[in-house]
């Protein structure tokens, strides 16, 4: 366990010496990615200018629920995206090879290896932005809450990385998958709302089949005290359920793997 | 106990066939046509320790895929591969931290990085005692001349430089066992030869046990003392490189350049002519009248330059591929 540690450490020293070599280029992702930010922002502004509240949530609940899922967005995009988009080249050309012959657990190569620098002066302006709405709508959690909050982030963090991870092991079987970003950024946007505006039948598809609800309606419904620790056990059994099932896909696609003719 | 052992190893792939032109497409969708590619059809052979065998064919023979059998990156369809006593497909982390498998055109270099933070990551990977490390990684950057590139990303290295951290890379968890795919492909010549004197010279110090894939002809000729041919997927000959020779070329080469005109009827009394180009000529010659050939051939022609040769083992090789007897 402590030399996985350690690997993982030097994957995130590695990426981040690569990082400092483009230095332009992170200047011109932190500026684009505030003015994101900003226009998600504003854009829910404008829709709360029409109405008074959405399936039963205010405007500040539900910035709160837009700001919680651009952190997860930017955590899933530091820690795991980038090597999710990166295997289907990895399959199509072959160099997959690399992974496998090595004594480790492919599947911690192909997750970990890369990261993604470009949000870290993004994501303390939304904790920032968390505090201060927190306090605007005039609830004050307990440690114990924001505690909860923070497990449960985590949960719908892997939960979300479970999820692509089994789309990604398709890899193996269609080649050219479908445009990833797209799928990530529609998953995302279903989460920017509270799931209960969903009705009846849609609203079980948006809550389980897409994990959308882990990823901000729970956390947030836990910081807003409507929620408690039987949220975070639920969240936490169903991580570990997704995990398994995509290990077990993973085994199970590893052994038809054929490498790519060199 | 031999090191690697293959039993009858059979590896089809399952290819889909595809008409072409739109129609064919679309029919594809609907009803694929799909193809066995037996790629190893029934392979067997033994290597024992410190041997450095040589494995050729030609393009599609079937050596890459027994190289991935072997390592454990392709699951056979049928057979049984045993290396170092581990069966590969099992790819159990003490199996793995014994083994190496270089491919020519392939990196696992970070190509941001300099090529010494892919060997400290390496290190960690294959768990190998700092001092080792050191030890290991001054000997092969000595012998490969790269003390001095070992700081520059790899991404502007040369060709050459980049190859030979590659193999760095790969050699720094001492394997027992090496698989070369194709290792001077892409190569100039004094690259090819600083490559094949390396790999010599680690088989000799390490007694590591080395096979290697080629259609150089320069590489088997110099590092194997045992080949391997396969075609088709099939072996077409196990044994000793010299065996080759003996075995299969009953004739020997006299290249003959003549001072003056002659009559090429008369030329075929000496022996089988292959080529006649004036003033140049190439005739065959039976192994046990090649002396007595000659000496005629100097008698009765106006001969300004001759030499005998032995067939080249290229040819040699291309025959027992196109299963033709050489000469």
């Amino acid at each position: 366990m402590k030399r996985y540690l350690r690997l993982y450490f030097i994957f995130f020293r590695n990426c981040l010496i690569r990082e400092m070599e483009f230095r332009f280029n992170f200047l011109i992702w932190t500026i684009m990615d505030i003015i994101y930010l900003a226009t998600v922002l504003l854009g829910t502004y404008l829709i709360f200018g029409h109405i008074q509240e959405i399936g039963g949530w205010s405007k500040n609940e539900v910035l709160l629920l837009v700001l919680t899922t651009s952190l997860i967005f930017d955590l899933l995009w530091t820690f795991f995206m980038v090597n999710l988009m990166f295997f289907s080249d990895l399959v199509r050309e072959g160099n997959l090879d690399f992974a496998l012959l090595k004594p480790v657990n492919p599947r911690f190569i192909v997750s970990t290896r890369y990261f993604e620098f470009d949000h870290y002066v993004r994501m303390p302006i939304i904790f920032y932005l968390i505090f201060k709405l927190v306090g605007e709508i005039g609830i004050s959690p307990s440690l114990l809450s924001w505690l909860l909050y923070s497990i449960s982030l985590l949960f719908g963090l892997l939960i979300v990385y479970c999820f692509f991870f089994m789309i990604t092991t398709t890899n193996f079987w269609f080649i050219k998958i479908f445009n990833f970003s797209n799928l990530f950024d529609d998953v995302l946007d279903v989460a920017r709302f509270p799931s209960s505006i969903y009705k009846n039948k849609l609203k079980y598809f948006f809550l389980y089949f897409i994990p959308s609800a882990f990823i901000a309606y729970f956390p947030v419904e836990i910081l807003l005290g409507r929620r408690s620790w039987e949220t975070v056990v639920f969240s936490g059994l169903v991580m570990f359920f997704l995990f398994i099932v995509s290990q077990k896909f993973w085994r199970f696609a590893l052994k038809h793997y054929q490498s790519a003719s060199s | 106990m031999p090191i690697i052992e293959i039993k009858h190893l059979k590896k089809y792939y399952q290819v889909h066939k595809k008409e072409p032109g739109l129609a064919g497409s679309i029919k594809s969708l609907f009803n694929r046509k799909y193809e066995d590619v037996k790629a190893v059809d029934n392979i067997s052979f033994e290597i024992e320790e410190g041997e450095l065998v040589g494995f050729i064919g030609p393009n599609g023979a079937g050596k890459t895929t027994t190289l991935k059998c072997l390592s454990g990156l392709l699951y056979p369809t049928s057979g049984g591969v045993s290396v170092l006593g581990f069966n590969p497909w099992d790819r159990k982390y003490p199996f793995l931290k014994q083994i190496s498998l270089v491919m020519g055109q392939k990196n696992q270099l970070w190509w941001d990085l300099p090529a010494i933070e892919s060997f400290i990551l390496n290190r960690e990977i294959y768990e190998i005692p700092k001092e080792q490390y050191e030890k290991t990684l001054d000997e092969l950057t000595t012998l490969l001349e790269v003390k001095d590139v070992l700081k520059i990303q790899v991404r502007k290295l040369s060709l050459g430089q980049r190859m030979k951290c590659e193999l760095i890379a790969a050699l720094l968890h001492s394997p027992k066992v090496l698989f070369l795919d194709e290792p001077t492909i892409g190569l100039d010549v004094v690259m090819q030869k600083k490559m094949r004197d390396f790999i010599k010279e680690y088989n000799r110090r390490n007694k590591s046990t080395i096979l290697l894939t080629s259609h150089y002809m320069g590489d088997v000729k110099e590092l194997c003392k045992r080949i391997i041919i396969i075609d088709k997927g099939k072996i077409l000959f196990d044994g000793l490189l010299s065996e080759i020779v003996e075995k299969y070329a009953d004739h020997k080469v006299l290249s003959v350049v003549f001072s003056k005109e002659i009559d090429a009827k008369k030329l075929e009394e000496i022996g089988e002519v292959r080529e006649y180009n004036y003033p140049k000529a190439v005739i065959y010659v039976k192994r046990e009248v090649s002396s007595v050939a000659s000496a005629e051939l100097l008698q009765h022609f106006p001969v300004a330059d001759l030499t005998l040769e032995e067939v080249p083992i290229d040819q040699i090789i291309r025959e027992v591929f196109t299963g033709k007897d050489v000469a």
